[in-house]
C-alpha cells in the first residue's frame, strides 16, 4: 500500500480553495481611480526588470481584474506584450486573454506579440502550443492573416490532439475573419480528411467547423454513407458535445435502403439513455428524420422516445424541463394519442417555476382524450384557483380548449365553468366568461345551460372590459326566446352609459342591443332609442359614434334591410350546429407547426416561430440541399409509376426549394399536382389541363415582375448579347414551370460529352449556375442519370426553361431549352434562336469552368 | 454556437464575462439587466428570451446568473446542459455553495475554465477530472508533481475523460446511495390517485487504478430471466423484481451492453457521481402517511391537526424525510378535496466487495428528522401539542417545525396546534404551501429498488 500521491489530495476541492482563499484574500475589486492605471503601467515596467514571478502574477491579475470591471486598460498594451515572455502558464493565459480583448483597439501594437506567439506555437509543451495557437487565431485582426496560416497548417498535423483540435477551431476563426482566404486555402478538403483523426475531440471540432463554414453556401457539410457509418461506428468514443454534432449530421442523411435505416436506428438507440437532454433531443430529431422515409415507423418512434423524454423531464432542472416540454408540445401535435396515457406526469407540482407550469397546462389540454378528460379537467380545475393569476387564466383557457376538441365533454366542461362563475377570485370570472363565449360559439345549442347563470355576473366584471363585452355579446347573440331576461340585463348598462369608459364595451353594447331589438322589439325599442341617442352624442370614441350612426340610419332607411344586416343568415338556419369546425386560428397553427417541426431541437420550437423571424439573415443556414439517393427516389418516384421522373414529386420534398415563396403555393395545391407528370420531351403532357391553366396563368403574372415589363425603352435592347443578363431576384413557382414546360415548344436541344461526372452530386454545378443567374428548381440523382430542372429570366422578361440530363454511363449531357416569350417582345424567331445559343454558351462556360467538359 | 457567457449578479452587474465571438458586446448585459432582471421575471417567465435578434439563455445559482448569449438558432437544451455543467465545474473548484465573491476572488481561474471548456462558442472539454489536472489554482502548481506534458494533453482529449491515470488508495472503498423522490396525489379520502418515483443512484468510488465495475439492481427484467434460468422446482420470487420504467446513465456506463443484456458495466470516475437516474410508476410504497386537517376558523385563527403514520415495517425506523403536502382549496373554499405530496427519501445501502461496511449515511442528508407545517405569514401566536418529539413555530420558515428523533415503523404520532393570526386589513389568499417532511429510512426505498451486487474487477493490478 503506497501513500496517496499528491494529486489525489487535489481531488477534494472543498479543502483546497478554502485554504487558498484564507492565505491570500485578494482585493482586486476595490474602487479605482484614473491614476491607478498609470500606477499599474509603472508596476509593469519595473516587472520587466525585476523578474519576480509571484509579483508578476499579482500585477497582471490586477490588470485583468480591471478589464473585467470594464475599465479600459488598453493603454497598458505595450507593457503587457512584454510580459508575454514567461514560463508561468497562468500568466501566459492571462496575457493572452488581455491580448485577445484589446487587439482590436491596438492593431499595430498587436503585431509586436506575433513573434512570441509564433514561437510559442512551436514550443515543446503541447499545452503552450495549443494556447498560443488559440490566442493567435483569436486576435481577429486582418493584418495578422499572413502570420496565422503557417502555424495553423502545422498545427493540423501536430502529434498532440490538443493542438490539432485547437487548430481546427482556428480555421473557423480564420474563416470568420477572411472567408475568401480560408476558402482558397483548401481547408475544407483538409478538414474532410481529418474526420478520420483517431482523437474524438478533433473529429468533433472538424464537424463543427465544416458545418459552419459551409452553412451559408451549401447548408452544412456534405454527408454520405461512409462518413455516417464511420462516425456511428465510433459513437462510444465521443462525449456529449461531440455526439450532438454527429447526430446533427445523421439528421441530414438519407439512408440508402431500409436495412441501413434500421442499422442506424439501432446504433442510435442506446444514446437515448444518456443523461444529457440536448443529446437525447438530438437523437429524437434523428429518429423523426429517419422515420419520414418509412411512414409506418413513425408511431413506433414516438413510442420509443416517450419514456426517455419523461425521465429527463422528471429528473431535470426546470430550465431543461421547459425545453423538453416545448418539444413535447411540438410532438404531441404530430402524434396524437401517443402521450395520452402519461397525462399524470404532466400534472403541475407546487414548487415548480411558473414557466414550467404554463407549458404543462397547455400540453394537458392537448392530450386529453375521451377517457382521460374527466381526470384532466378536474386537475385543471384545481389550478384555476391557483394564487398565480396566469396559471389560473391558462388552466381555464385549457379547459375551454379541451371542450373545442372533444364535443362529448363540452357539457361537462360547461357545467364546471358555470361553477367557476361563483368563485370569488379576481382572475377566474373574467377568463371563464371569455372561454364560455368561445364554447357557445362552437356549440350554440348549449346556450340554455349557460345563459341563466350569466345574469348575476354582469355587475361583477365591471373592471374587466373584455369579459364584460363578451357577456354583452352573448346576451345579444343568444338572448332571444329562451332567455327572457336578456333585455333587462342590458338595461342598467344602457342607463349608466355615461359611466362606461371602455369603447369595446360600448361597441358590443350597441351590437347586442340592436340584435335583441329584432328578437324582442317591444322591450327593446325604447332602450335602443336611448342608447343610440347617447352613443351618437358620444365624442370619446369615433368608432362608437360611427357605428351608432350606421345603425340609426339603417333603421331609418329600411327596418327589414337592417334586420338582414344585423342578424345575418344564421338566424334562418336553425340547425347550424356544424358550421364551425375549427377556428381559423387553429388552421393557421398547423402550417406553422409543420414548419417548426423542420427545426426540431432548436430555438424555433421554444419561441414557436420559424427561425427566420428571430435570427438575423447572416446567421441563417441555407436550407440543406438534399442529394436524393436512389432509395429516397425509389420511395418518392417509384410509386408514381411514370417512367421514373416525376418532377413534381421532387417538389414535394420542399427542402429542394428555396424556403421563401414556395410554401403557400405548394401546400394547398397538392391534389391537382398528384395527377400531373412532367414529360420527358415536349409532347407527353396530356393531364387535366383546364384547372391547371387557370392556376398557372396567375402564376405567370405573379412571377414576371411588372416593373420590368412596363419599361418601354428596354424593349429596344438586343436580346442576344453573349453575356446574357439574367435577373437575380426572379423566382418561379413549380406549377408555373410545369405548365410552361408543357406548353412551350422546344427551342434547342444540345448534347455535350463530359470528361468526368460531377463528383459531389450536383451542388457545385448548381451553385455555379446560380451565380450566373440560372436557378435550379429541382435536381436529383437517379440510378443512371443526373437530372436538373433550371430556369432563368432575361432582364427584358423572356423566360428560359432548361432541363439537363447527365447520363452516367455515357457521360453525355443532354440539354433541352425552352424559351417563353415576353409580352413586349416583337422580334421574330431569329432573336429567339440567338438568345437560345447564348444560354447554351453560358452553360457550356460553366461546365468548362468546373472542368467537367 | 454561443457568442458569450456572462456571470451576472443579482443587481445585473457583470462579475465575469467572456466573449467568444465578435457579434455581441459587453453592453448586452445592460439589455439583460433591463429586460430580464429589472422586470423581475426570473423564475416566472421562460429562461430563454430573444431581445433584438440575440437570444439570452440563463440559469441561476444562488444569487448568480449564468447567461449565455447567442445570435444563431441553436440547440437550447444543450446550452442549458452546458451552463449546468459550468455550475458543477465551479462547484468542484470553489465548493458546493460558491457565490459571487468566490467567483470574484478566483476570476483568473474562472477565465481559465471558461477558455478551456468552450472555444469560439462550442463546448470543448467539460470533464471535471481532466480539467482539474491542468487547471489548478496556480499557486499549487509548483508544488505538484509535474506530469509529462504529452501525457497530460492526450488525457485532455482522450476517450475516457472522466478518470485519470495513477489513482491510488490505501483503502479501496465504494459507497452507493439510492435517493428517491416520490410524487403522490391523494384523494380527500386518502386514496392514492397517482404516484411515481424518480430515483437517483449516487456512487462514491474511492478505487485505485482502472477498476471495471459491474452493477446489479433488482430490475424486473433481469430477475425474471434469472428466475427462469434456475431450476423450475424452486419457488421463484417474481415479486422481488422492480419494474423500472426508464433510466438514464452517467456517461461512463457502456450503453450498448445495457441494451443488449441489461448489465450495467463501467469504469467509474474518481469520487462522487450520479451513476443513474430512473423512474418507477408501479407499486410505490409510501413510507409515511399524513392526514392533515387545517381549518381556517374565522379571519384570525387557524386550527392545525396533522397525523403521521409510518407505513414501513416495525423493524426499521425513520430518521430523515421530506414530505410536502399541499391541500387544494376546494372551490367553495371549505372542504379539502385532494392532496398532493412529494416525499423524498433515501434508502441507504453500501456495497463493496473490497471493504464490507455497515450501512451508514454518507451524503449530506443530515437533517434531524422533522416535519414542517406551513402557517400563514401573519401568524402571531401558536399553541402546540405533540405526542412525541419537539415542535415550535419558526417565523423564518413561516411554519411549525416538528422534530422527531426516532420514528419506529408502524407508529402513529400527532401534532395539534392553534394558530392565532395578526389582524390585517387586506385579506390576501394564503397559497397553502405543502407540508414538508424530511426523513431518512435506512434500507427502505419507496420503489423497492435495491442494489443486488456491485463487483469490481481491477484490471491494472493495483492494490
Amino acid at each position: 500500500m503506497s501513500a496517496p500521491l499528491p494529486q489525489s489530495r487535489q481531488s477534494h476541492p472543498s479543502t483546497l480553495p478554502g485554504q487558498h482563499q484564507q492565505q491570500n484574500p485578494p482585493a482586486y475589486f476595490v474602487d479605482t481611480k484614473k491614476g491607478e492605471v498609470s500606477e499599474l503601467k509603472q508596476l509593469l515596467k519595473t516587472l520587466a526588470v525585476e523578474r519576480d514571478p509571484k509579483r508578476k502574477r499579482d500585477v497582471i491579475k490586477k490588470v485583468i481584474a480591471y478589464m473585467t470591471l470594464g475599465i479600459d486598460v488598453s493603454r497598458l498594451f505595450t507593457e503587457m506584450v512584454l510580459a508575454i515572455e514567461t514560463r508561468d502558464l497562468v500568466v501566459k493565459k492571462m496575457v493572452y486573454l488581455y491580448l485577445c480583448n484589446y487587439a482590436h483597439a491596438k492593431p499595430d501594437l498587436a503585431l509586436m506579440c506575433v513573434n512570441t506567439l509564433q514561437r510559442d506555437c512551436s514550443a515543446d509543451d503541447p499545452m503552450v502550443r495549443g494556447l498560443a495557437l488559440r490566442a493567435l487565431c483569436s486576435l481577429r485582426l486582418p493584418s495578422m492573416l499572413e502570420y496565422i496560416s503557417a502555424p495553423l497548417r502545422r498545427a493540423l498535423t501536430d502529434q498532440s490532439p490538443y493542438v490539432r483540435k485547437t487548430g481546427v477551431m482556428g480555421i473557423l476563426k480564420l474563416f470568420h475573419l477572411a472567408p475568401d482566404v480560408a476558402r482558397s486555402a483548401n481547408f475544407v478538403d483538409l478538414l474532410y480528411n481529418m474526420i478520420q483523426d483517431p482523437d474524438p475531440h478533433v473529429v468533433t471540432n472538424c464537424l463543427i467547423v465544416l458545418g459552419e463554414m459551409l452553412a451559408a453556401e451549401e447548408g452544412g457539410m456534405a454527408v454520405n454513407q461512409p462518413l455516417i457509418l464511420h462516425l456511428l461506428g465510433r459513437l462510444g468514443e465521443f462525449n456529449e458535445w461531440g455526439l450532438t454534432q454527429i447526430l446533427a449530421l445523421v439528421a441530414k442523411y438519407h439512408p440508402a435502403d431500409e436495412e441501413e435505416l434500421f442499422t442506424i436506428m439501432n446504433l442510435l438507440d442506446p444514446v437515448l439513455r444518456t443523461s444529457n437532454s440536448g443529446v437525447v433531443l438530438s437523437t429524437i430529431k434523428c429518429f423523426l428524420h429517419l422515420a419520414t422515409a418509412v411512414p409506418d415507423l413513425q408511431p413506433q418512434v414516438y413510442l420509443r422516445v416517450k419514456a426517455p423524454l419523461l425521465t429527463l423531464m422528471a429528473g431535470g432542472n426546470p430550465e431543461v424541463e421547459y425545453c423538453i416540454l416545448k418539444h413535447l408540445e411540438a410532438m404531441v401535435h404530430r402524434a396524437p394519442g401517443v402521450f395520452d396515457d402519461e397525462y399524470r406526469q404532466l400534472y403541475v407540482r407546487y414548487n415548480e417555476p411558473t414557466f414550467v407550469k404554463y407549458e404543462k397546462i397547455d400540453i394537458l389540454a392537448i392530450i386529453a382524450n375521451e377517457e382521460t378528460v374527466g381526470d384532466i379537467v378536474a386537475e385543471l380545475a384545481e389550478y384555476a384557483t391557483d394564487v398565480d393569476q396566469e396559471v389560473s387564466r391558462r388552466s381555464i383557457r385549457a379547459i375551454g380548449n379541451i371542450a373545442f376538441r372533444l364535443p362529448s365533454a363540452a357539457g361537462m366542461i360547461l357545467e364546471r365553468l358555470v361553477g367557476f362563475l361563483d368563485v370569488d377570485m379576481n382572475s377566474i370570472r373574467p377568463e371563464t366568461i371569455l372561454v364560455m363565449r368561445d364554447i357557445l360559439r362552437r356549440y350554440p345549442e348549449r346556450k340554455a345551460e349557460a345563459l341563466p347563470r350569466l345574469q348575476s355576473c354582469m355587475r361583477r366584471v365591471d373592471n374587466h372590459p373584455e369579459a364584460q363585452a363578451a357577456l354583452i355579446w352573448m346576451t345579444g347573440e343568444y338572448g332571444g326566446k329562451n332567455f327572457p331576461e336578456g333585455p333587462y340585463l342590458l338595461e342598467p348598462l344602457i342607463d349608466s352609459y355615461a359611466t362606461i369608459s371602455s369603447a369595446l364595451v360600448k361597441l358590443s353594447l350597441l351590437t347586442a342591443a340592436i340584435k335583441l331589438f329584432f328578437k324582442r322589439p317591444p322591450e327593446m325599442q325604447s332602450m335602443l332609442g336611448r342608447l343610440l341617442a347617447a352613443a351618437t352624442n358620444d365624442l370619446t370614441s369615433q368608432d362608437v359614434h360611427d357605428r351608432a350612426l350606421l345603425y340609426y340610419r339603417l333603421l331609418v332607411a329600411d327596418v327589414e334591410a337592417a334586420k338582414r344586416v344585423v342578424l345575418g343568415e344564421h338566424e334562418v338556419d336553425v340547425n347550424r350546429t356544424t358550421i364551425v369546425g375549427t377556428f381559423a386560428e387553429e388552421r393557421d397553427m398547423t402550417t406553422l407547426r409543420d414548419k417548426l417541426f423542420g427545426e426540431f431541437n432548436t430555438l424555433a420550437v421554444i419561441y414557436g416561430k420559424p427561425s427566420s423571424q428571430f435570427v438575423s439573415p447572416s446567421y441563417r443556414i441555407k436550407p440543406a440541399e438534399t442529394s436524393l439517393t436512389p432509395f429516397m427516389m425509389g420511395v418518392q418516384i417509384g410509386d408514381s409509376g411514370n417512367n421514373g421522373n416525376n418532377l413534381l414529386d421532387l417538389h414535394a420534398d420542399d427542402s429542394l426549394l428555396p424556403a421563401g415563396g414556395v410554401e403557400c403555393g405548394v401546400e394547398s395545391e397538392s391534389p391537382s399536382r398528384a395527377g400531373s407528370t412532367n414529360p420527358e420531351g415536349s409532347t407527353a403532357y396530356t393531364g387535366p389541363s383546364s384547372d391547371l391553366l387557370d392556376m398557372s396563368d396567375m402564376g405567370v403574372s405573379l412571377a414576371v415582375p411588372t416593373d420590368r415589363i412596363t419599361t418601354p425603352s428596354a424593349s429596344q435592347q438586343d436580346f442576344c448579347t453573349s453575356t446574357l443578363a439574367l435577373i437575380d431576384s426572379f423566382r418561379m413557382e413549380p406549377e408555373t414551370f410545369q405548365h410552361l414546360w408543357a406548353e412551350l415548344p422546344e427551342s434547342i436541344s444540345y448534347n455535350v460529352d463530359l470528361k468526368v461526372l460531377p463528383t459531389d452530386g450536383l451542388s457545385t454545378l448548381e451553385t455555379s449556375l446560380l451565380s450566373r443567374g440560372i436557378k435550379c428548381l429541382a435536381s436529383g440523382e437517379l440510378t443512371d442519370v443526373f437530372k436538373l430542372f433550371l430556369y432563368g429570366q432575361h432582364e427584358l422578361g423572356r423566360l428560359y426553361l432548361i432541363q439537363i440530363l447527365i447520363h452516367k454511363l455515357s457521360k453525355r449531357l443532354n440539354l433541352t431549352l425552352k424559351i417563353g416569350r415576353s409580352e413586349m417582345e416583337s422580334e421574330g424567331d431569329d432573336g429567339k434562336d440567338r438568345s437560345a445559343n447564348a444560354v447554351v454558351e453560358l452553360i457550356t462556360q460553366v461546365l468548362s469552368s468546373l472542368h467537367l467538359s | 454556437m454561443i457568442s458569450a457567457i456572462f456571470l451576472v449578479n443579482q443587481k445585473g452587474e457583470v462579475v465575469v464575462n467572456r466573449l467568444y465571438r465578435d457579434d455581441v458586446s459587453r453592453s448586452m448585459v445592460d439589455t439583460f439587466r433591463h429586460k430580464v432582471i429589472a422586470s423581475k421575471e426570473t423564475g416566472s417567465q421562460a429562461p430563454i428570451k430573444v431581445i433584438e435578434n440575440a437570444t439570452f439563455l440563463y440559469i441561476r445559482h444562488h444569487h448568480l446568473y449564468l447567461v449565455a448569449v447567442t445570435r444563431s438558432n441553436l440547440n437550447p437544451a444543450l446550452v442549458f446542459e452546458f451552463l449546468f455543467r459550468m455550475v458543477r465545474i465551479f462547484k468542484a473548484y470553489f465548493g458546493e455553495h460558491f457565490d459571487e465573491s468566490a467567483v470574484r476572488n478566483h476570476f483568473t481561474l474562472v477565465y481559465e475554465l471558461l477558455d478551456e471548456t468552450m472555444d469560439f462558442g462550442y463546448p470543448q472539454n467539460c470533464a471535471i477530472e481532466v480539467l482539474r489536472q491542468y487547471i489548478n489554482l496556480g499557486t499549487v502548481q509548483a508544488e505538484m508533481e509535474q506530469q509529462e506534458p504529452t501525457v497530460l494533453t492526450s488525457q485532455i482529449t482522450g476517450q475516457i475523460d472522466w478518470r485519470r491515470d495513477g489513482i491510488r488508495y490505501r483503502k479501496n472503498e465504494v459507497y452507493i446511495d439510492v435517493l428517491e423522490s416520490v410524487n403522490i396525489l391523494m384523494s380527500a379520502t386518502g386514496n392514492v390517485l397517482h404516484s411515481d418515483v424518480t430515483g437517483q443512484i449516487v456512487m462514491k468510488a474511492l478505487l485505485s487504478g482502472w477498476p471495471e465495475c459491474k452493477f446489479g439492481l433488482n430490475d424486473k427484467l433481469i430477475m425474471d430471466r434469472e428466475a427462469a434460468g434456475k431450476a423450475s422446482g424452486a419457488v421463484t420470487r417474481r415479486s422481488a423484481g422492480v419494474e423500472i420504467d426508464d433510466c438514464t446513465f452517467h456517461r461512463c456506463v457502456r450503453l450498448g451492453r445495457f441494451d443488449a443484456d441489461r448489465t450495467i458495466t463501467f469504469i467509474p470516475p474518481d469520487g462522487e457521481f450520479e451513476l443513474m437516474r430512473y423512474r418507477v410508476t408501479e407499486n410505490v410504497n409510501l413510507p409515511f402517511r399524513l392526514i392533515p386537517a387545517i381549518q381556517e376558523e374565522g379571519r384570525n385563527r387557524v386550527a392545525v391537526n396533522v397525523k403521521v403514520t409510518a407505513n414501513f415495517s416495525s423493524k426499521l425506523f425513520g430518521q430523515n424525510v421530506v414530505i410536502k403536502v399541499r391541500r387544494g382549496q376546494g372551490l367553495g373554499g371549505g372542504e379539502d378535496d385532494r392532496r398532493e405530496g412529494e416525499e423524498e427519501g433515501s434508502g441507504l445501502l453500501a456495497a463493496s466487495n473490497l471493504v464490507p461496511r455497515p450501512s451508514h449515511p454518507l451524503l449530506s442528508l443530515t437533517y434531524p428528522p422533522f416535519l414542517q407545517v406551513p402557517v400563514p405569514p401573519n401568524t402571531a401566536k401558536t399553541h402546540i401539542n405533540v405526542s412525541t418529539g419537539r415542535a415550535r413555530f419558526e417565523p423564518e420558515h413561516r411554519a411549525l417545525v416538528w422534530r422527531i428523533k426516532r420514528f419506529p415503523g408502524g407508529c402513529e404520532f400527532m401534532i395539534t396546534a392553534d394558530v392565532t393570526l395578526m389582524p390585517s386589513t387586506s385579506h390576501k389568499a394564503w397559497s397553502r404551501p405543502p407540508i414538508q417532511v424530511e426523513f431518512q429510512v435506512p434500507m427502505f426505498t419507496s420503489s423497492g429498488v435495491h442494489v443486488r451486487f456491485l463487483r469490481v474487477y481491477d484490471k491494472s493490478g493495483c492494490t
